[in-house]
C-alpha cells in the first residue's frame, strides 16, 4: 500500500448510500406512473398484505444475503451488487475471478478495488445482454439448439463447482471441512434455507479460523 | 388483454422503467471512477486491473445469457419494459416471479390466466417494488456498519488471521451455493456438472498456469465444461 490514510470503503459509504436511495425511488416510479396515468394502483390495506407476504417469503434475505456476502462483496461492491441483483449466480463469481486474475492478498485494500471493477464490469456485461435481449430475444432463443437450451439447466452447478474449486484450492482443508459440512447440514439439520446460510458461512468462519491456528503452530 | 399488452409496452412504461437502469449506470460509472482513483493511490498497475477486468467480463457472459433468455417468461406476463428493468434490478429472475405471483393473488387471479387485467397487474407491479426495496433497504443500513466491524477487527487481530477468516466465509457461502444445486432435487447431471466444471477450473489454475491469459476464461471454460459434461451422459 503507497497511501496509509488512503480508505477506499470509506469513500464509497457516501456514494453508496446515495446512489442506493436513488435506486430505491426509482424503484417506485413505475407503480407511480400506473397510479397517476391509470388509476391503477392496489389500496393500502392490499398493499400491506403483499408486503407481508413477499416479506415472509424473502425478508429473511433481505436481511441475511447483503451480511453473507459481504466479505466477498466488499462495501463498494455490496453497494452494487445489491442494486443491480444476481449477486450469488452472477457478480461474486466475477469478483471471485478478478480477484484470483490479478493475485492481490485477501483482506487488502487493492484486493477490494480489483473485485469492485470486477463487480462493475459484470454489471454492464448483464445490463448490455439483457437490453440486448429485451429488444431482439426472442427471435434469439428461438435460433438456439434445444440441446443448448436444456444445457442452461446445468449451468449453476458448473458456476459453483468452478469457483468453490478455485477458493477451496487456496486453502484445501477449510475447503474440505466446509464443503462436507455443507452437505451434511443441508441433508441431516432441518432448518430454514436462510439460516443454512448463516449456519454454513459460519462453519466456514470457524474452520478458516482452525486452520490458521493449525498453521500457526506448525510454524 | 391486448389493451393491457398496449400499457404494458407503452412509451410512458419505457420511460418509468428506464430511470432505475439509468440509475444503475450512473452508480456504476462513479463507483468505476471511484476505483480507477483508488487503483492510481495504491499503485495498481493498469495491466494488472485491465485483466482482472476482462476476467470479470468473460465470467459474466455465461451466466448473464441465463436471466436474459428467462426475461422471456416475464415479458409474456409483465411486458418487456418491466422485464427489462426488473431484471437489470435487484431481484434475480425466480424471485420476481415469485413476487408478482404471490402479489396478483391477494386478488385470486394467477398471472397466467386471461383474468390477469390492469388491477392484477398493478398488484404484480407493487409485489416487485416492495419485494426489491427490502435488499436495498438493508444493504444501505448494514453496509458501513459491517465496514466499520471490519475496520475494527483489522485493529483487534492480526491481517493474516482475518484473511484466513474471510477466505472462509466466502468458502462457507459458496459451500451452501453448491450443496445446494446438490442436495435439492439431486440429480446426477448436476453433480456431473459442478465435478467436471470444478476440475476443468483445477487444470486451467494450476496445470496450464504458465497460459496467464487463459485464466481470464477459466470461468467461461469451466462453466462450458461442466454443462457439455451434464448434457453428453
Amino acid at each position: 500500500m503507497t497511501n496509509t490514510n488512503y480508505s477506499f470503503s470509506e469513500r464509497c459509504v457516501k456514494l453508496g448510500v446515495v446512489t442506493l436511495l436513488g435506486g430505491i425511488m426509482a424503484n417506485f416510479i413505475p407503480c407511480l406512473y400506473l397510479w397517476i396515468r391509470y388509476d391503477a394502483i392496489p389500496p393500502f390495506a392490499d398493499m400491506l398484505k403483499i408486503w407481508g407476504l413477499v416479506a415472509s417469503v424473502y425478508g429473511i434475505s433481505w436481511l441475511i444475503q447483503p451480511i453473507s456476502f459481504f466479505p466477498l462483496m466488499g462495501t463498494a461492491g455490496n453497494y452494487v451488487g445489491w442494486l443491480s441483483g444476481s449477486v450469488a449466480d452472477i457478480k461474486s463469481p466475477a469478483a471471485t475471478m478478478a480477484h484470483k486474475v490479478a493475485e492481490y492478498e485477501d483482506g487488502t485494500q487493492e484486493a477490494e478495488v480489483i473485485r469492485t471493477m470486477g463487480i462493475i464490469v459484470s454489471v454492464f456485461v448483464c445490463v448490455t445482454l439483457i437490453t440486448i435481449f429485451a429488444f431482439v430475444g426472442a427471435q434469439i432463443v428461438a435460433m438456439l439448439p434445444d440441446a443448448v437450451k436444456r444445457a442452461f439447466a446445468f449451468m449453476l452447478p458448473a458456476v459453483f463447482g468452478a469457483v468453490y474449486a478455485d477458493l477451496s484450492s487456496k486453502n484445501l482443508l477449510t475447503g474440505i471441512l466446509t464443503i462436507l459440512f455443507a452437505l451434511g447440514s443441508l441433508l441431516y439439520v432441518p432448518i430454514p434455507g436462510w439460516a443454512q446460510t448463516l449456519l454454513i458461512v459460519a462453519g466456514g468462519i470457524t474452520f478458516g479460523n482452525l486452520v490458521y491456528k493449525l498453521d500457526s503452530r506448525k510454524k | 388483454m391486448d389493451a393491457l399488452k398496449e400499457i404494458q409496452n407503452g412509451l410512458g412504461m419505457w420511460v418509468a422503467s428506464g430511470v432505475m437502469v439509468l440509475v444503475i449506470i450512473v452508480q456504476c460509472t462513479l463507483f468505476m471512477r471511484e476505483a480507477l482513483k483508488g487503483a492510481n493511490v495504491l499503485g495498481i498497475p493498469r495491466e494488472r486491473y485491465m485483466g482482472a477486468m476482462r476476467a470479470a467480463f468473460f465470467t459474466t457472459i455465461g451466466p448473464a445469457l441465463s436471466p436474459a433468455i428467462i426475461m422471456i417468461g416475464l415479458v409474456m406476463i409483465v411486458g418487456v419494459p418491466t422485464a427489462w428493468m426488473r431484471l437489470c434490478d435487484v431481484g434475480a429472475a425466480r424471485s420476481e416471479l415469485g413476487a408478482l405471483t404471490i402479489a396478483s393473488k391477494v386478488i385470486g387471479v394467477d398471472p397466467s390466466s386471461p383474468d390477469y387485467d390492469l388491477v392484477a397487474y398493478s398488484y404484480s407491479m407493487w409485489g416487485m417494488a416492495l419485494n426489491n426495496v427490502g435488499w436495498m433497504f438493508f444493504a444501505v443500513i448494514l453496509t458501513h456498519r459491517m465496514s466499520g466491524i471490519v475496520t475494527s477487527l483489522g485493529k483487534k487481530y492480526s491481517v493474516k488471521r482475518i484473511t484466513y477468516c474471510t477466505t472462509g466465509a466466502s468458502v462457507g457461502l459458496f459451500a451452501y451455493l453448491l450443496a445446494n444445486q446438490i442436495v435439492v432435487n439431486h440429480a446426477v447431471k448436476k453433480d456431473v456438472s459442478a465435478v467436471a466444471a470444478a476440475l476443468a477450473m483445477l487444470l486451467i489454475t494450476y496445470g496450464l498456469s504458465k497460459v496467464k491469459h487463459l485464466r481470464e476464461f477459466s470461468l467461461g471454460i469451466a462453466m462450458i465444461v461442466g454443462m457439455a459434461a451434464a448434457s453428453l451422459i
